[in-house]
């Protein structure tokens, strides 16, 4: 405990440099410009950014990093409240309530609302990434090759099942395009070349940064150029900074949307914008008759929690990352990309060769989440302007930053040529409704797979056994087979047969 | 897209998958077995893209079993004029025109020095989506003007930015 408070102190000290603070500042408004610009989302800022990035030293890298993904999971919320379009898709549910307010010419406190949520739902966050990360570290450090197989699976399997709410199908199949993706290139056991139909480019393999940028990045401005023009609301931005007892009157929703944030942040793969839905469906169910009827017209309970929920799950998201190396959101994938690409290896044996850098991302985060606040508080008139940018200026100069972004990490024009392949794609995809966060997921993932499951048939001599007879294995078998059979409309079918005698019974 | 469309959709793409979950099964059964290198069976490379490809297939089955059932493989043949219509729409010609400009402008890279594809791709996409065609030049070259400035001024800033700060060797 005192070590832990004296390492987060260290870290905490060590980022008191100018240096580090104005590039906390100018990443975290990059971040809220970026966020806030319908069509870019926090995953592109943060991928882009990566590539930017990847010649400063790791701490300084990791820093922006974090910054960039707090700021533009927040800056959604703007256009969100001014016009009613998020500006990520997790600030969806901010729109229910935020716009209304707007409407009604509160988009000042709106916006006041939506920043302390964002404030408090990280610092919730934060307090969990703080005590919950040597935790699950020392935990993790007893997992072995048969619970990565399992914990790859699972992931792709709950996070296609959030993310493809209506139809899971599309969602798992997108998580299993992905783990094939993965496998393209030398394997990392006899270094055979898989899938690369003898051309020198992939027998590399398809780079993570490339494939995302263009399934985050080029498929959102084909998306976005689509359609002709968006109608800029002039809302009047009075007082922003909101009243301590508007706060406290719903400090149950605070503590409720965090912790849920939180947790949803933490399972693999599955982000903000479930952790925002979830936590506004929670915040309606528990709220009192007459604030419940004001849901979806301009609730300020409502707007408090989506925007606590989404911030919360940032922290919550980093968690798998720094302990299990298994990214727990759709920018949390970009970020344990980029620690990979600085030398930082996360994952169990964190907390053993490098425990100071755990306490070191709480401190960004910490940072950012001021930085953040601030900013939030600060800079809303003259923001307000960047969203009224047309689309069709906007959009070459972010399509250029994807094509550098995709080149600069290793200098192939093939990585390029990956992007507008993936863009594409993952436009088609799109539009037929199967969700990319669990194809991104899949890739990741890809590799902990095949190397985990080879590994542990060589430990049993191929005796599929332990996979179902270790607890926590066997926690993740049957977890993994009530969302598929949940889903399942003969399950269904049965269960309700099932009900039905039994509530006849009862009549 | 319609429930009916929708469902044809689905059945043309798990016909698809299908085919291609079945390939990297056969392609993973092809891979060496590790046996060969004296090493255990179980660490062959063909195992887990193996699995992946079983899965697909299955995942993709149970979807055209599902678009079957929901009248996905009845109608397949699209309706006298429906493929003109589609490119008539205006989204779908913005849709082509942003992957063309965008593709074009890709393909050009490595060919000529970077700031000259750059400079003429951010110029033709303003210009492309913001000049009216159909009406007279001289009200509109206030226009081509500021697609002109934002083209160089983004050109420029990218070179240098990238080139200079970044180091990074640009195509």
């Amino acid at each position: 405990m005192f070590q832990g408070l004296t390492l987060f102190g260290q870290a905490l000290f060590s980022f008191m440099t100018w240096q580090t603070l104005i590039n906390a500042i100018w990443a975290t408004e990059l971040g809220i410009i970026i966020g806030m610009l319908p069509g870019l989302t926090a995953t592109m800022g943060v991928a882009l950014l990566t590539t930017l990035t990847y010649t400063l030293a790791p701490n300084d890298a990791i820093m922006i990093l974090i910054c960039m993904y707090i700021g533009a999971i927040y800056g959604g919320s703007r256009s969100a409240i001014l016009l009613n379009i998020p500006g990520t898709p997790a600030n969806a549910a901010t729109t229910l309530d935020g716009f209304p307010l707007a409407k009604a010419g509160k988009a000042g406190k709106a916006i006041g609302i939506a920043t302390t949520g964002s404030f408090l739902g990280s610092v919730i966050g934060m307090l969990f990434l703080a005590v919950f990360t040597p935790l699950i570290g020392s935990v993790a450090l007893s997992f072995q090759s048969f619970e990565f197989v399992w914990f790859s699976i699972f992931g792709i399997i709950i996070c296609g099942n959030l993310t493809a709410p209506k139809d899971p199908l599309k969602g798992w199949i997108a998580g299993f395009i992905g783990l094939f993706v993965a496998m393209i290139g030398m394997e990392g056991i006899h270094a055979y070349v898989r899938f690369s139909f003898g051309s020198t480019d992939l027998s590399g393999g398809i780079s993570l940064i490339p494939a995302m940028v263009g399934t985050f990045g080029f498929a959102e401005i084909i998306s976005v150029m689509r359609y002709s023009k968006v109608e800029v609301v002039n809302s009047e931005i009075g007082r922003i900074v909101p009243r301590p007892s508007e706060l406290l009157k719903y400090w149950k929703t605070i503590i409720r949307s965090g912790v849920v944030g939180t947790f949803i942040g933490a399972i693999p793969g599955v982000g903000e914008d479930i952790a925002a839905w979830v936590s506004y469906d929670l915040a309606k169910r528990s709220a009192k008759p007459e604030e419940r009827e004001l849901f979806g017209h301009g609730s300020v309970e409502g707007l408090l929690a989506s925007e606590t929920g989404n911030n919360a799950c940032v922290p919550g998201a980093i968690i798998p990352v720094l302990t299990l190396a298994i990214p727990g959101s759709a920018p949390a994938a970009v970020l344990l990309g980029a620690m990979l690409i600085h030398g930082v290896r996360p994952g169990p044996l964190i907390m053993l060769e490098s425990p100071l850098f755990v306490y070191q991302v709480i401190a960004m985060v910490l940072i950012a989440t001021i930085a953040m606040f601030v900013l939030g508080l600060t800079m809303v008139r003259p923001l307000v302007k960047v969203l009224q940018v047309p689309r069709q200026k906007l959009m070459p100069v972010v399509f250029l930053l994807c094509v550098v972004g995709s080149y600069a990490l290793q200098s192939r024009l093939f990585d390029v040529g990956v992007m507008i392949v993936f863009g594409i794609i993952g436009f088609v995809l799109r539009e037929m409704e199967y969700p990319m966060a669990p194809l991104v997921l899949g890739i990741i993932l890809g590799d902990i797979l095949d190397k985990n499951l080879r590994r542990a048939l060589i430990l049993s001599n191929g005796d599929i056994g332990p996979f179902f007879t270790r607890p926590i294995c066997l926690g993740l078998f049957l977890l993994t087979m009530l969302i598929v059979l949940g889903r399942a409309k003969w399950v269904k079918g049965l269960m309700a047969k099932i009900r039905k005698p039994k509530a006849d019974a009862k009549a | 897209m319609t429930d009916k469309s929708m469902a044809k959709a689905d059945f043309i793409t798990s016909l698809t998958l299908l085919a291609f979950g079945i390939a990297i099964v056969v392609l993973s059964i092809q891979m060496p077995m590790a046996t060969d290198a004296n090493q255990s069976k179980f660490s062959a490379p063909g195992i887990v893209p193996g699995f992946i490809g079983a899965m697909l297939s299955l995942l993709s089955f149970a979807m055209l079993l599902r678009s079957i059932r929901h009248g996905g493989a009845s109608g397949l043949a699209p309706k006298p004029g429906a493929v003109k219509r589609l490119f008539a729409q205006e989204t779908t010609a913005r849709i082509l025109k942003t992957t063309g400009l965008c593709v074009a402008y890709v393909l050009l890279l490595g060919k000529l020095w970077f700031p000259i594809p750059t400079f003429f791709f951010a110029f033709a996409f303003i210009v492309l989506f913001e000049y009216d065609f159909k009406s007279a030049f001289k009200p509109q070259i206030r226009k081509v003007a500021m697609a002109f400035a934002i083209a160089l001024v983004s050109t420029a800033l990218v070179t240098l930015v990238f080139q200079g700060l970044f180091l990074v060797n640009l195509p």
